[in-house]
């Protein structure tokens, strides 16, 4: 099992002092909304992270791993994304 | 009566005592708080001394539940400031026709809140059970729930607590023995399940649909969970038995918010401001009552209101800021300190921050409805989980370290008070560890007896190396656990078995755990294995014999896989007849496997089903079903039902043992159960399969120097595969089965029974009996299961309508393909047809 950046999109913008207990994902805004990216070891962690979304009684909108497609460490030609970004 | 002063430290003392086994303070002297908790954690410990010095007076004390145990089990109290929501209310009530009400919402939706006040209003029985994720164990979860039913009634819950108690009954046995004494109670009964989405494991889920399969007619049960519980709602839902409150159902209305805010909370706020504030939060509890809590402290909660309904911040992380800011600094802190805890009671506060007033500062925080919460017994408080997640949040923002000291010194607390698993949660959630490997240390025994070697493990995987060498009995007691439930040779195993060893010491306990970890893992060859139990064996009997039964246990096992029978067959026999046999459950399955394995080797098929039966049931009461000791099992009880012919059954056993086989490297244990599942499959003609099987086993083996009795089952497995290639290559039969036969034959692999044949058919059962005696002499065979077999290898079983049944191969005769393409032109055999 590799690691993997993950992104996960919940509703509302969520204060900066929640970042320490949100275990390593860095806030980020988007929209109204709130993103948390960061890389999980394995799903065992992503499951963790879940539940403290769901602790905190976050509404999750969207979870999607930013690797997908190649990222550097893949060795997936960085022509592909360069190309969707165009 | 007057109680003998009892502190932490003789608490620590008589605790220790009880977990040697060294007796040195007689248990009558004990203070009655400490009988009760050892009492209670019953089969958790080590009671050696204690049952010998107090006969039958254990068994009383095992009924009463430890302190925390009450929180478990306690009623919430009815928190101040709640409404009564009478829409919510009758959503309940309607469910009354139901037989599980699921309450299904995000935290903070007032689910528990909901649902105790309409408990209140209602006359019945209430057992109500709070869960946590220490409660994926089967036993431990009908335990409280068994302790729970029997608090509304004394003796309802009696007979499911003794069967839990039992060594050799299964889980689903006491949840029968719950049911049967629920249906005695003379009025109605709810069962109330909260914060059932802790609970994942397969095995306790499994255990709760079988309960609701069997519910009494006088009883509800209401879920209260974040999650829908992956039990058979679809099913029930089509019953017309499940009633549901969700998210939709418990938000707030503007008048209930109105009520709320408005008319109990006091603060000066117009219907417009309260329709933004529900508009805002979407009518989310939690965060409404934030709101209110939050407008109490603020001079113009109109322009409050405006500003927050024109603010994008996420409601609940917003209010909980501002509730946290409007607290003065003393309460704050309080706050965030029993937000750590969880759980908690005055004196666990006073013990952790060095206090003395913490049982008014808890009446304080319960006073102005920051979501503390007393139970109705025992003296335990529980903080609403959200919140305290804001709490913590901010807590590790202003103080990072603070969370970590009050965990370690709950940790201790706990230590003091002999509870085991909630003690070294608290020092692995502050990091810290030392502590954790001397709890550990500590506690080990009693963890892995009662089959929660996954547990253990979790938490012995997040020592480094170094801590580990400090404690050379984790080490060895971890190999142990690996062994119990990876079964395989993995780099994990031999990583304990290495620290042990580097460890240096000599401690013979040390060493027994190494030698029945190596015996049973069976890593450096069969021979090497038997050395290393008997040598286990001699360490226990020269030395407390505490490890005696798990060392005759691998003994056996060893001895069993060296092809000596007897000598396996008495250790085992040996290890069953210690005494100290009931508080060592692992022990108690392995014996038994080995003993089920022996009696079919001997044919003696009535007493294989029995062992095989009991190490079954005691495997699923530790919750090990699913690890490489209810592997073992698995495998006797394949095995037996090899042996009575009945091949597909034996065939889901053996599979399923495999899969729970781990390992990384050439693993003798891997050979063995693919020789077993191949030398089935080949009875039941299944030939691709055995010889990819075969092949399997052959590369193990050639990896492995000595493989024991495991080279013989190789060579006689291959010899079986090879008469029955032979045969399947002649292709012939003593004479084509006629069409009639072959329908019969067909419905004969299906499983049914002559009778229910007969029935299908519209052929009386004689009939199908002369069909099938005529089929066996024809197929040349004596058995249902070996014509089956034969019909399968001579692809005379392929028909496209039969599912599950291989196609015939391309190589197959033509004469017979003919055959069976004139079979598949028919539904019906061609006599019934003629009929019809």
């Amino acid at each position: 099992m590799t690691s993997r950046t993950y992104r996960l999109t919940v509703e509302g913008e969520l204060d900066d002092w929640l970042e320490p207990s949100l275990e390593g994902m860095t806030l980020g805004r988007d929209g109204g909304n709130t993103t948390l990216t960061g890389r999980l070891r394995d799903q065992a962690e992503l499951q963790g992270l879940l539940q403290r979304v769901s602790n905190l009684g976050l509404t999750l909108l969207e979870l999607t791993s930013a690797d997908e497609g190649g990222g550097t460490a893949s060795g997936y030609p960085a022509a592909a994304s360069d190309d969707e970004k165009a | 009566m007057s109680l003998p002063v009892w502190t932490p430290d003789t608490l620590r003392r008589c605790g220790a005592a009880a977990w040697s086994g060294s007796g040195k303070i007689p248990s009558w002297q004990w203070p009655l708080q400490i009988r009760v908790i050892i009492g209670f954690l019953g089969t958790m410990m080590d009671d050696r001394s204690r049952r010998t010095a107090t006969g039958g007076r254990a068994q009383d004390d095992a009924d009463a539940p430890a302190p925390l145990a009450e929180a478990k089990i306690a009623l919430p109290g009815v928190r101040r400031g709640t409404i009564d929501r009478r829409r919510v209310r009758r959503l309940l009530d309607a469910g009354r026709y139901a037989s599980l009400t699921l309450v299904a919402a995000p935290a903070g939706y007032g689910k528990t809140t909901a649902v105790r006040s309409w408990c209140a209003t209602v006359d019945a029985g209430l057992a109500w059970v709070t869960l946590d994720a220490r409660d994926n164990d089967p036993a431990r979860l009908w335990r409280y729930l068994a302790t729970a039913v029997d608090r509304v009634r004394p003796g309802l819950g009696r007979g499911a607590l003794q069967r839990l108690r039992s060594a050799a009954g299964s889980v689903e046995d006491a949840v029968d023995g719950l049911m049967n004494g629920i249906a005695t109670f003379d009025g109605q009964l709810i069962l109330v399940l909260d914060d059932l989405q802790a609970v994942t494991d397969a095995d306790c889920l499994s255990s709760v649909d079988h309960a609701l399969a069997s519910l009494p007619g006088n009883t509800r049960v209401i879920v209260v969970t974040r999650a829908d519980p992956p039990l058979r709602l679809a099913r029930m839902r089509a019953a017309g038995m499940l009633a549901e409150l969700r998210s939709r159902d418990l938000a707030f209305t503007a008048a209930e918010a109105y009520e709320l805010l408005v008319v109990a909370g006091h603060v000066r706020l117009g219907k417009d401001e309260v329709a933004v504030l529900v508009q805002r939060t979407e009518g989310w509890p939690a965060a409404l009552v934030l709101a209110g809590l939050w407008l109490q402290t603020v001079e113009d909660p109109v322009s409050a209101v405006r500003a927050f309904g024109g603010d994008h911040r996420f409601v609940a992380a917003y209010l909980s800021h501002e509730v946290f800011a409007s607290l003065d600094e003393d309460r704050r802190s309080f706050l965030y300190a029993v937000a750590v805890l969880g759980e908690f009671t005055a004196e666990l506060c006073d013990a952790v921050l060095d206090r003395t007033d913490s049982a008014a500062r808890i009446a304080d925080l319960e006073r102005s409805n920051l979501f503390v919460l007393g139970l109705e017994r025992g003296g335990w408080f529980r903080i609403h989980s959200m919140f305290a997640e804001y709490a913590r949040a901010q807590l590790a923002s202003s103080d990072p370290t603070l969370a970590a000291t009050i965990h370690r010194r709950a940790a201790r607390w706990l230590h003091a008070r002999d509870l085991p698993v909630e003690a070294v949660t608290h020092a692995a959630a502050a990091g810290d560890h030392e502590l954790v490997a001397q709890l550990l240390a500590e506690y080990h025994r009693p963890l892995l007896r009662n089959g929660a070697s996954a547990t253990f493990l979790a938490w012995v995987r997040t020592l480094p190396d170094d801590c580990m060498l400090e404690h050379p009995e984790l080490a060895a007691a971890a190999a142990v656990a690996t062994v119990l439930l990876t079964g395989g040779v993995t780099t994990g195993l031999r990583r304990f078995l290495q620290l042990a060893q580097r460890s240096g010491r000599s401690d013979p306990y040390v060493g027994n755990w190494m030698l029945v970890a190596r015996a049973l893992a069976l890593d450096g060859g069969v021979r090497q294995a038997v050395q290393d139990g008997r040598d286990a064996v001699e360490l226990a009997q020269a030395g407390t014999d505490q490890a005696l039964t798990g060392a005759l246990a691998a003994c056996a096992r060893a001895l069993f896989f060296a092809g000596d029978l007897d000598e396996a067959r008495a250790l085992a026999t040996r290890a069953l007849e210690h005494p100290d046999l009931e508080q060592r459950p692992p022990s108690f399955v392995h014996a038994h496997a080995t003993l089920a394995l022996v009696a079919v080797e001997r044919g003696r098929l009535a007493s294989a089903r029995s062992h095989a039966e009991k190490a079954r049931a005691v495997a699923g009461r530790i919750s090990a079903t699913r690890s490489w000791l209810g592997a073992n099992a698995s495998i006797a009880v394949g095995a037996v039902l090899a042996a009575e012919g009945h091949l597909a059954e034996a065939e889901h056993e053996l599979a399923t043992a495999r899969r729970l086989l781990q390992e990384e490297a050439p693993d003798l244990h891997q050979a063995w159960l693919h020789l077993l599942l191949a030398r089935v499959r080949v009875r039941r003609g299944r030939l691709d399969e055995a010889e990819a099987g075969l092949a399997a086993a052959r590369e193990e083996l050639a990896e492995l120097g000595d493989s024991g009795r495991v080279a013989a089952i190789a060579g006689e497995a291959e010899r079986e595969f090879q008469a029955a290639r032979r045969r399947a290559a002649s292709g012939e039969v003593l004479q084509p089965p006629s069409e009639a036969e072959l329908g019969v034959l067909r419905l004969l692999a299906s499983g049914l029974s002559a009778h229910e044949i007969s029935e299908r058919l519209f052929l009386s059962p004689n009939t199908i009996r002369s069909h099938r005696h005529t089929l066996y002499r024809k197929l040349g065979v004596h058995s249902r299961e070996d014509a089956i077999a034969r019909a399968t290898v001579l692809g005379l079983l392929s028909t496209p309508g039969s599912p599950g049944l291989s196609a015939p191969a391309a190589g197959d005769p033509p004469g017979q393909r003919c055959q069976c393409r004139r079979c598949d032109q028919q539904d019906l055999p061609a006599d019934r047809r003629g009929r019809a």
